[in-house]
Formats: C-alpha cells, sequence, structure tokens
C-alpha cells in the first residue's frame, strides 16, 4: 500500500473550491462548471454528485480532488487488501449506507476509507458500527463509492448472497416461499382429498352436486366481487391522485434520492432502448441512481451494456451465480446496495411516463404515513401486434384501470404489480424484501405489506410493456404467474387465523377471492366448459340431476352476466384509454381464458414438481418499437 | 404503526367539467348527499303511496300488476323461476317476489314514479329553472292521468321510464363529459331496460344514433365505440335472454313471435281496439301528442336552441309511432308518460328565461289538456275508481270467486292463468291451483275428474287464451263435474259429489 502521510484524525480547514479546482486541473471547462452549479442552484445536491451525473468528470478524478479538498489522501481501494477480519466486524450494509470502509489496524490506530468527509457524526457511527474501543483512533483516506461497493461486494460476497436468498426466509420463516406446503398444510389437503375421493366412491351423487354446487357458488361470488370491486374503481376516473399542478409544485433540491432496480437476464437486445427510455425520465440526474441488475453468468448481456455506454448514474450489479435464479433474488441484491430513500423496479422493456418518479414523491408526501408503495399501472405499445397483444392489453387495461383502484379505494391488499412498484426502501427493507422462492415475488409482497400494516396505494401514471406475443411463451410467463398466486395462497394461508387478525375479516376475503380465487376459477374452469360442450352438442341429459333449479339459475348467471360483464368491462378499460379499435376483441375474451386454464394446469403441475422454477419471459421479440404503436390516449 | 387513514385522503378530485349551464353535474351530484336523495323521493313517493293505497282499498287492481303477482306467486309456490315464462320481460315479476301482492307493486310503481320526478326535478334546477317553475312544471306532468296511472298502477312502465331517464342522463356525462364509468352505467342499464320492456331495445338504437350529436370528439374511431359500448350490454341481454328461451323452450325467438308475447298482449288486455297500421299509429300519436302539448313545444325550444338535436329529440315518438303500426303495444298511457318525460329531460339546458316560462307554461297546459282528453281503458276504468270511490262490479266478482278458491287443497283447481291470472292475483297463492306451467295440466285438462275437484272457466270464450277444450268447457262442465256457482264472467265446476269449500 502507498501510504500517504497520516492525516487528523478530523479536521476543517479553509476548503479550496472543487470546482475550480478541477477547471484548473483542465479536468473541466468552465461553461460545464457553470452549468452543474447551475443545476445545484436547483436541486441542492452535492456539485460532485452533479458533475458524476452528468458525466463530466470522472468519478476516480473527482474523489481525488475531493481529497485534496479534505486534506486527506486517497486511495484505490481496489489496489490494496483491506483486513477481511476487520471489516467482518461491521455490517456491509452500514459500509454502503454512511459510505466509509474499514482498511487495516495497526494497535490502536484504525484506517478508515471514506467517501464523504468525515465529520463527528461519521466517527462516531464508524465507532459503534465496528465497534471500536474508546482509546481507538482513527486515520482516514478518501475514496470513491464505487470502491467501496467493489470491495463489500468482493469480501461480503457470500454474505450479501445468503441475505438476498435467505434473508426472508431466516427472518420471518413463514412468510418464505421456501417451503411450499407446512406439515398442517400438507396433512390438511391430504386429509380433504381422501375425503373428497372417499365421499365420491361411496356418495357420488351428492358429492358431485356438492362440488358442483362450490364451484359455481365461488364463480357467483367471484364475479359479483369483481364487479363490485371494477365498479370502484370505474369511479377513480374522476380522481387524481396527483395531479400535474402537484407534479410542477415539485422543487428539485426537495426531491429525494431515488433508486431504480432493472433486473435484466439474457436480454442485451433490450439494453440501448432501456438506457434511453430511463434517461427521458424527468428527474434529477444526479438523485437518480439507476442499477442494471445482472446475472453473472449473462455475458452477452454484460458486453451490451458496457458497450451502450451508460450515464454515470447508472451502476451494474453483478449478481452471483447461485440457485434460485430468480429476478427476486436479483432485486434483493439490488436492494442491498440501493441508496436511494426511495426505489422503483422496472423490467428491461419498460417505458414509464416521464413524469412517474415525480409524481410518486407526490404520492408518498401526501399519503398516509404507512403508504409503503405506489404501484404505477402498466400498459403496452405493442397491443395492435397480434391477437394474444391485444387481448394482453384488453386485460391489463382492465386490471390496471379498474381492478387495482377499486382494491385500493375498497381497502384490499392489492397484489403488485411485476414492475413499476414504487416503495419507501426502508420499509421495503424492513419487510425483507422479495422472496426470492416466490414467482410471483411482487403479488406476495404486495399482501406481506398489508399484512404487516402498511398500505398499497395506486398511481395515475402508465409504464408501457412489450406484450408478449407468442403463446409458448405467453403460457410460460402466466404459468409463472399463476404459480405463483398458488405459492402466496400457501404462504399467506398457514396461519389464516393470524392473517384474519392482521389485515381484518374483509381484506382476508379479498385474498382469497383474488389471490386463491384467480388459480382456483383457471383450474375449475375446464371441467365446466367440457360438460357444456358436451350438452351443447349431445343436448344429453346426464348432468340434470347435478343442475337443481337454485343451482341451474347460478350456473345460468355465471354464464351469462359473469361472462357479459367480464368483456364489457374489458371493452370499457380499453375505451377509457382509447383504444377503441381493440374493443371488439373484447368479445374473443373465452378464447384467451382457455389459454389461462392451460397455463393454470401447467402451474399447478410445476408446483408439485418445480415450485421454484423460474419460467423465464424472452423480451424483446415484438417487431413493434415503443414510439410506433403506443396510443396514450 | 398509525392507523391508516381514509383513502380520499390521497385523492384530488378532477377539475369538474361544465354541462351547457355552465355547471358541473359531477359536482352537483357528488355534494347532494344519499339522504338528500332518498329525502326527495320520499317525499315524492308519500302521495303517490297515498293514492295507491286508495287505489287498492278500493279494490283496483290492473291486468299488468295482476299479471305480474299471478306469475310471482306461482315462482313462490313452485319453486322454479322459470314458471314466469319467456315470452315477458322477467325482472318486474322478479321484483315481487319479496312479496307478491298487488299493493306491494303499486308501491314500487309509486316508489319508481318519485324517483323519476325527482330525477326531472334536479335536471330542471340545475337547468336553471327557479324552484316555483320546477315545481309548478313538474307538479303539473305528474298531476297528469297518464302520469298518476303509471305511478301506480303500472310497475313495468314506471321502471322502464325510471331507467330511460337515468340512461339519458348517464349518457350525456359519457358523451359530453368523457366519462367512461357514466357509459357504462348508461350501457348496463340499457341492458337492464331490456329485461323490463323490448322497447329497450329500440331506445338503445336511440342512444347510439344521438351519441354522434353530443360527442365533443368526432372522429369515426370514437363515434362507433361509442355505440358499442351503449350497444353491447342490451344486444347482449338480447343474446341471454333468446338463450334462455332456447334454453327452456327451444325457441330462441319465442319473446319476439308468441301470441301471448308482451310486445302485443297488454294492447289485447288493455286497449278498447288494438291499434295496426300506420294511419291508426299516426291518429293515436296524435291523440297522445295533444294530451301532452308539452313535448311539442319542448321540440320548438330544441329547434330554436340546438336544431342540430332534432332528430334525437323527435327519436322517441318515431318509435312509439313505428311501434303501433307494426302491430306492436305502446300504451296511450306509456307513451304519454314517455313523451311527457322526454320533454322535460330533453329541453335544451341553456335557455333563456323567457323560454323557461314557456316550458311552465307548457306543463300547466299539459295538465288541463291531459284531463281534457282523459285516459282510455282500463286507465279510464282506474280513474272512474278513484272519482267515484267505488269498487267495480268485476272487482267485488273477483275478490268474492277468490274467497272460494283459497278453500281448495293444492293443486285441485284447474285453472288457465293466461286469462285467468287476476284470480290468481286476487286468490294470493298459487297453490290451489293446477296450471298450464304444470307439468300435469295438458292431461287435467283432457280428463279433469282424475286430476282436480273444480275448474274455474270463464263464461264466455276467450278466444286468444286458454286451449279450444277449455273453451269447450264454458259451454258445459266436463264429465264427472258440475256448475257449482257462477259469476258475470266466470263459473265454478265442482266434481260430483263435493261440497263447495267455505270461503
Amino acid at each position: 500500500m502507498n501510504k500517504p502521510t497520516p492525516p487528523r484524525e478530523y479536521s476543517c480547514p479553509v476548503r479550496p473550491r472543487l470546482g475550480e479546482m478541477l477547471v484548473q486541473a483542465g479536468l473541466l471547462a468552465p461553461q460545464d462548471l457553470e452549468r452543474a452549479l447551475k443545476l445545484q442552484r436547483r436541486t441542492g445536491s452535492p456539485l460532485g454528485q452533479i458533475l458524476i451525473a452528468l458525466g463530466l468528470v470522472r468519478r476516480y478524478d473527482l474523489y481525488r480532488f475531493l481529497a485534496r479538498q479534505w486534506g486527506l489522501p486517497f486511495v484505490d481501494l481496489l489496489r490494496i487488501r483491506p483486513d477481511r477480519t476487520l471489516a467482518r466486524r461491521g455490517n456491509p450494509e452500514t459500509y454502503l449506507r454512511l459510505g466509509f470502509f474499514p482498511v487495516e489496524r495497526q494497535g490502536d490506530m484504525y484506517t478508515i476509507a471514506v467517501a464523504r468527509q468525515p465529520d463527528s457524526s461519521l466517527v462516531e457511527a464508524i465507532r459503534q458500527a465496528l465497534p471500536l474501543p474508546p482509546h481507538a483512533q482513527l486515520r482516514f483516506y478518501v475514496t470513491t463509492d464505487w470502491d467501496i461497493e467493489q470491495v463489500v461486494r468482493e469480501i461480503f460476497h457470500r454474505d450479501v448472497l445468503n441475505a438476498a436468498v435467505f434473508g426472508l426466509y431466516y427472518r420471518h420463516p413463514h412468510e418464505s416461499a421456501y417451503t411450499v406446503l407446512t406439515r398442517g398444510q400438507f396433512l390438511a389437503l391430504s386429509l380433504a382429498l381422501l375425503l373428497l375421493l372417499t365421499a365420491g366412491i361411496w356418495f357420488p351423487y351428492p358429492t358431485l352436486l356438492a362440488l358442483n354446487a362450490l364451484v359455481n357458488l365461488a364463480f357467483l361470488v367471484g364475479i359479483v366481487f369483481k364487479f363490485v370491486v371494477s365498479l370502484a374503481g370505474a369511479k377513480y376516473e374522476t380522481m387524481e391522485p396527483v395531479t400535474r399542478e402537484e407534479v410542477a409544485s415539485l422543487r428539485e433540491e426537495d426531491l429525494p434520492r431515488y433508486t431504480i432496480l432493472v433486473p435484466v437476464y439474457r436480454e442485451a437486445n433490450v439494453i440501448r432502448p432501456l438506457l434511453e427510455s430511463l434517461a427521458r425520465l424527468d428527474y434529477p440526474k444526479d438523485k437518480l441512481e439507476i442499477l442494471v441488475l445482472l446475472e453473472e453468468d449473462d455475458k452477452e448481456t454484460y458486453e451490451a451494456a458496457k458497450a451502450a455506454r451508460p450515464p454515470y448514474n447508472v451502476r451494474f450489479v453483478i449478481i452471483p451465480d447461485a440457485p434460485p435464479k430468480t429476478k427476486p433474488k436479483a432485486c434483493n441484491v439490488g436492494l442491498f446496495f440501493a441508496r436511494g430513500e426511495y426505489l422503483v423496479i422496472y423490467d428491461a422493456e419498460d417505458r414509464p411516463e416521464p413524469d412517474q418518479l415525480k409524481k410518486a414523491v407526490v404520492a408518498f408526501r401526501k399519503g398516509p404515513a404507512n403508504l409503503a408503495v405506489v404501484q404505477a399501472a402498466l400498459n403496452y405499445y405493442n397491443s395492435r401486434e397480434n391477437f394474444l397483444t391485444r387481448m394482453f392489453t384488453l386485460e391489463y387495461s382492465f386490471w390496471f384501470d379498474y381492478m387495482l383502484p377499486g382494491l385500493y379505494r375498497l381497502g384490499f391488499p392489492i397484489p403488485l404489480g411485476g414492475t413499476s412498484n414504487h416503495f419507501r426502501t426502508q420499509v421495503l427493507r424492513e419487510l425483507g424484501g422479495w422472496d426470492p422462492f416466490n414467482v410471483t415475488e411482487d403479488a406476495d409482497l404486495g399482501i406481506r405489506a398489508a399484512a404487516h400494516g402498511y398500505r398499497v396505494a395506486v398511481l395515475n401514471s402508465t409504464t408501457y410493456e412489450e406484450a408478449n406475443s407468442r403463446v409458448g411463451n405467453w403460457i410460460r410467463q402466466r404459468s409463472r404467474w399463476i404459480k405463483g398466486y398458488m405459492q402466496t395462497t400457501l404462504v399467506h394461508l398457514r396461519a389464516p387465523m393470524q392473517l384474519v387478525r392482521r389485515i381484518g375479516w374483509k381484506a382476508t376475503l379479498g385474498f382469497l377471492l383474488l389471490i386463491a380465487g384467480t388459480p382456483l376459477t383457471f383450474l375449475a374452469a375446464p371441467p365446466l366448459w367440457a360438460m357444456y360442450v358436451l350438452w351443447l352438442l349431445t343436448e344429453t341429459r346426464i348432468f340434470d340431476p347435478f343442475f337443481p333449479p337454485l343451482l341451474l339459475y347460478i350456473s345460468l348467471v355465471n354464464l351469462l352476466l359473469g361472462n357479459g360483464i367480464a368483456i364489457y368491462l374489458n371493452m370499457l378499460a380499453v375505451f377509457k384509454r382509447r383504444y377503441y379499435d381493440l374493443i371488439p376483441w373484447a368479445l374473443l375474451n373465452p378464447v384467451y381464458w382457455m389459454l389461462h386454464s392451460i397455463a393454470a394446469y401447467k402451474a399447478l403441475w410445476q408446483l408439485l414438481t418445480k415450485p421454484h422454477y423460474w419460467e423465464k419471459t424472452v423480451h424483446g421479440i415484438s417487431r413493434y418499437g415503443f414510439s410506433e404503436n403506443r396510443n396514450t390516449g | 404503526m398509525p392507523a391508516p387513514e381514509p383513502a380520499e385522503r390521497m385523492i384530488t378530485p378532477l377539475k369538474p367539467s361544465s354541462n351547457t349551464t355552465g355547471q358541473s353535474p359531477r359536482g352537483n351530484h357528488a355534494l347532494l348527499p344519499w339522504a338528500w336523495h332518498l329525502a326527495g323521493v320520499l317525499s315524492l313517493f308519500l302521495p303517490l303511496a297515498l293514492l295507491a293505497w286508495e287505489a287498492h282499498r278500493l279494490l283496483f287492481l290492473s291486468n299488468q300488476h295482476a299479471h305480474l303477482v299471478a306469475k310471482a306467486l306461482l315462482v313462490l309456490d313452485r319453486g322454479r323461476v322459470e314458471l314466469i315464462g319467456f315470452v315477458y320481460p322477467p325482472l318486474p315479476f322478479l321484483l315481487l317476489l319479496p312479496w307478491p301482492h298487488p299493493f306491494w307493486a303499486s308501491l314500487l310503481a309509486a316508489l319508481m314514479g318519485s324517483a323519476v320526478a325527482w330525477v326531472v326535478l334536479g335536471r330542471m334546477v340545475r337547468a336553471g329553472f327557479a324552484p316555483w317553475q320546477s315545481l309548478l312544471t313538474l307538479g303539473s306532468a305528474m298531476l297528469t292521468p297518464a302520469a298518476l296511472y303509471l305511478s301506480t298502477q303500472a310497475l313495468s312502465h314506471v321502471l322502464m321510464l325510471l331507467l330511460l331517464v337515468l340512461t339519458w342522463f348517464f349518457f350525456l356525462r359519457f358523451v359530453r363529459d368523457d366519462y367512461t364509468q357514466a357509459g357504462f352505467i348508461s350501457g348496463m342499464l340499457l341492458g337492464l331496460a331490456f329485461f323490463v320492456n323490448h322497447h329497450a331495445l329500440g331506445f338503445a338504437l336511440g342512444y347510439g344514433l344521438a351519441a354522434p350529436f353530443f360527442l365533443r370528439e368526432r372522429t369515426p374511431g370514437r363515434i362507433l365505440a361509442t355505440m358499442f359500448v351503449l350497444l353491447f350490454p342490451v344486444v347482449w341481454a338480447v343474446g341471454i335472454w333468446m338463450y334462455v328461451n332456447w334454453v327452456f323452450t327451444d325457441n330462441p325467438l319465442q319473446f319476439l313471435h308468441h301470441p301471448e308475447s308482451s310486445l302485443f298482449v297488454y294492447g289485447r288486455a288493455l286497449l278498447e281496439e288494438p291499434i295496426v297500421g300506420w294511419p291508426l299509429a299516426l291518429r293515436a300519436i296524435a291523440q297522445d301528442l295533444l294530451a301532452t302539448p308539452l313535448y311539442p313545444l319542448v321540440l320548438l325550444l330544441v329547434l330554436r336552441y340546438h336544431p342540430k338535436r332534432i332528430g334525437v329529440y323527435l327519436f322517441p315518438l318515431l318509435l312509439i309511432t313505428t311501434v303501433r303500426a307494426w302491430g306492436m303495444v305502446y300504451e296511450p298511457a306509456f307513451a304519454r308518460g314517455t313523451l311527457l318525460l322526454i320533454a322535460l329531460a330533453g329541453m335544451p339546458g341553456s335557455m333563456p328565461r323567457a323560454a323557461r316560462l314557456w316550458v311552465v307554461l307548457g306543463g300547466l297546459l299539459t295538465l288541463a289538456s291531459s284531463h281534457i282528453m282523459g285516459l282510455s281503458g282500463e286507465a279510464r276504468a282506474w280513474q272512474a275508481v278513484l272519482l267515484h270511490a267505488e269498487p267495480r262490479a268485476q272487482a267485488l266478482e273477483e275478490m268474492d270467486i277468490a274467497r272460494y278458491l283459497r278453500g281448495f287443497p293444492p293443486q285441485r283447481v284447474l285453472l288457465d292463468d293466461r286469462g285467468a291470472y287476476r284470480l290468481v292475483a286476487r286468490t294470493g297463492s298459487a297453490r290451489p291451483f293446477l296450471l298450464p306451467a304444470d307439468a300435469a295440466y295438458p292431461f287435467a285438462l283432457s280428463n279433469p275428474a282424475r286430476f282436480v275437484d273444480a275448474l274455474v272457466v270463464p263464461t264466455r270464450p276467450m278466444p286468444h287464451v286458454g286451449g279450444p277444450m277449455l273453451n269447450e268447457f264454458v259451454r258445459h262442465p266436463p264429465e264427472g263435474f258440475t256448475r257449482a256457482r257462477a259469476w258475470p264472467h266466470w263459473q265454478l265446476y265442482l266434481r260430483q259429489g263435493l261440497s263447495m269449500p267455505t270461503p
């Protein structure tokens, strides 16, 4: 180690100005400094942060000059070998949060690398974090925040991985989908199945009748529930959770630091458009931290990401190659390194509306104190590509514009959508992050947040995505979602009464109808369709005994009113978005629902055979670009 | 953890969009609490309920209510909803299931009527009418015989009018204010209206065609989409009804061409002479217009202030005339009620003061004219009963028969409720009767002695209802039966050896 002159523990000399120093050194043009200072007056961010975000100065150079300004020596943390034993005395999250890293110990003298000017509060925090004896002395070196992150990643590689994979399981094992079925659940399900089989053999007619009644009643309740929720959601049209005026009145200097997590895997082709899209976000660059989460074995995407020459506020986080290879695991790693007060996830192909982050900030500020997440609407930019993308657009328009606002208004728990969920980072950490064993970690997190007393709200901003345009790919994706709903149901029903106590009867009912009801509906539909088609073709009377009058009326209501209302609500949802040409396509919903059932059976099979397997959806296969087909209305 | 705050805290209302008066219908509705609406409706309901009670006390029972009550009684007794049949729209029957009683039907009608009046009153106030002007005009309209009759004796019709007027206001919010939820509600209301009256299909078409005249954005895509959204539920409702018809009767179009279809039957029962063909239809509509001068007066105002929308305003008039010319039924009272409602709800929103005074005058003229013109058929009889405070002889006869019929054991009286539904309604139960809806009915008809103890048949053949065999019994009792009692319109045959049950 190239040892510089030992500095004082903490001093505050008369400081030369950083900008002037950089200009004098020829590292920064005067007009660029002027630009950065102008921006600083608007945003209130440190000048160094602005210079890096704008790409005007290299991080390495900046910190070298900061060291000079602070009167401290600079150290390249990656070239030296910090004392691992000393480092392990503290918590890596604290190192990242406070911006320091212990380098070595010589007697009572501790050498600390810092990425911020040391002051008494930092000194105190370091003493507590390591922890250090009272007589211990500190000396500081300056390093870059990036270096600290790299060292943490190297030294705490296994810890980060462990936290990302098992963090939730260790802290709250009952909330993790690592265990598919608890012993109690296994026994209860086995017993129910056994009883059903026994009853079916001994009393076939009453058993089938009861089963038929149960299924039809469940359908009816589900229809009524969705209708009521949609009506409540439709009312949202007259409300605007966040207005343009509120966004315009935000002062940039008051904006908090925001982290964007973008997990990508084998998506080299979407990296460039992703960066372009994120660059369009209306948020101060110096307050925006973009973490692109790259899998260790995905060299192609990594190379593409490097070749795209991302701006300086974009950082690559390499996700260690270890099972389970899931998006939530990658996100948990990202969460570990996130420094924003708020955090949002976008998929690689996402195109959020530019003011979305600011709207989220407003929503958090005006929302209740227990508001943990706001979910933006999702929709598709390639909706006109083919049948599947049209149906997907109908579905998403209904889901995000009617169902989720309705759930919010009525106080039901909201299953989060895959992307564009904005979190208070600290709350997300408290909740344990995402469950890497749950393949709809988003939906699970929404329910978990509700179970912990937090609220999830919806945001009137849209992120445009690429709709799945191939049947096989769609079934893979949908089977994962349905499997995830099954997992989420099993996880949160491990202690049903506890769930009721935590979120109340109404919300529990909503959870059952939405999360448990969705897979069950798609699983139950094919036998009913088969019966119906058989009856239509042959006019057989064999089903008559299973449809006594009341049950017949219920099934007729389900068939005629239920389907009609579902189709109509889909029509209205796309009408609201002004996708007028998609309206007649809603009539083809029954065909689309058949695909759901295929996916549901695949999901059930996977739940039994490969519960944690992540069916990767291939993105970037659309023939349509974002700008070609978007119809934002 | 702090207690969750209400969701509304996060919600900021959108800036109100303006209607033609410059006021926000959304805003106004939001300001009026439900209690206010309820109080308003109830205050209008009370006088109507009193009138209904008086008619009920005088034993007046309209054919429509008798039919609804009879079917509801049958459904409740047999436990099968499909027994209401498929030639009438089902919703009014279903509304009577909680309490299948003539007075309940009248109360419901009064409630619907007062709701219509309240909605119209709100519309007039928002359109800038002074309270006295609104009350005077509305009062004049409500006191016309047609309005009073519909609001107490014609549940199906007044329910239809309520759905149509509600649809109209949601329709306006949908097409003018670009409010999708209102489109959803108006579509659903039109779909529902088809289950109240099949003419809803025609009105839905009218709404669809009217949309382009009110839309701000008139691109072809928007116009077609708006029409699609408005018409889909009613088309779906027709599909549902056809499907249900097919499932239970094997004939999906039964409700359209069955001789007893609601589209035709009320006409026979209520009108002295059926209106068929253009000359008769035009004459009838002319009489209706004479009885409701407010309609042509508002027509002039629409011509003056919104000439492009004249076709929209005239559509209901054309519809009524056309369905009558085609041989379908649109009763005079219902037609006058419809025209009156269209005039009150469809008047231009922004009119100068003088024009509003003309509307008030039109209302008063309508009140006078409607009483001079009077009503026909059953509605006239209703007026007579109330004016003379004396029950009709027919009603006394029906009550007398009903007293006897109540004493029979279950399904021991053979009766054709297609003609004798009033008797079922008066009896207050379908239990004693063996009716065409029962599987044993055709067998009992061919061999009554084996299945029943008694038969109730008319004293004169009813060519439109009942089979030839039942009409055969008009002249002489079936084998093994003797005529136990006769009334002017009905006769009761009793199995030989049985004695009349004590009333």
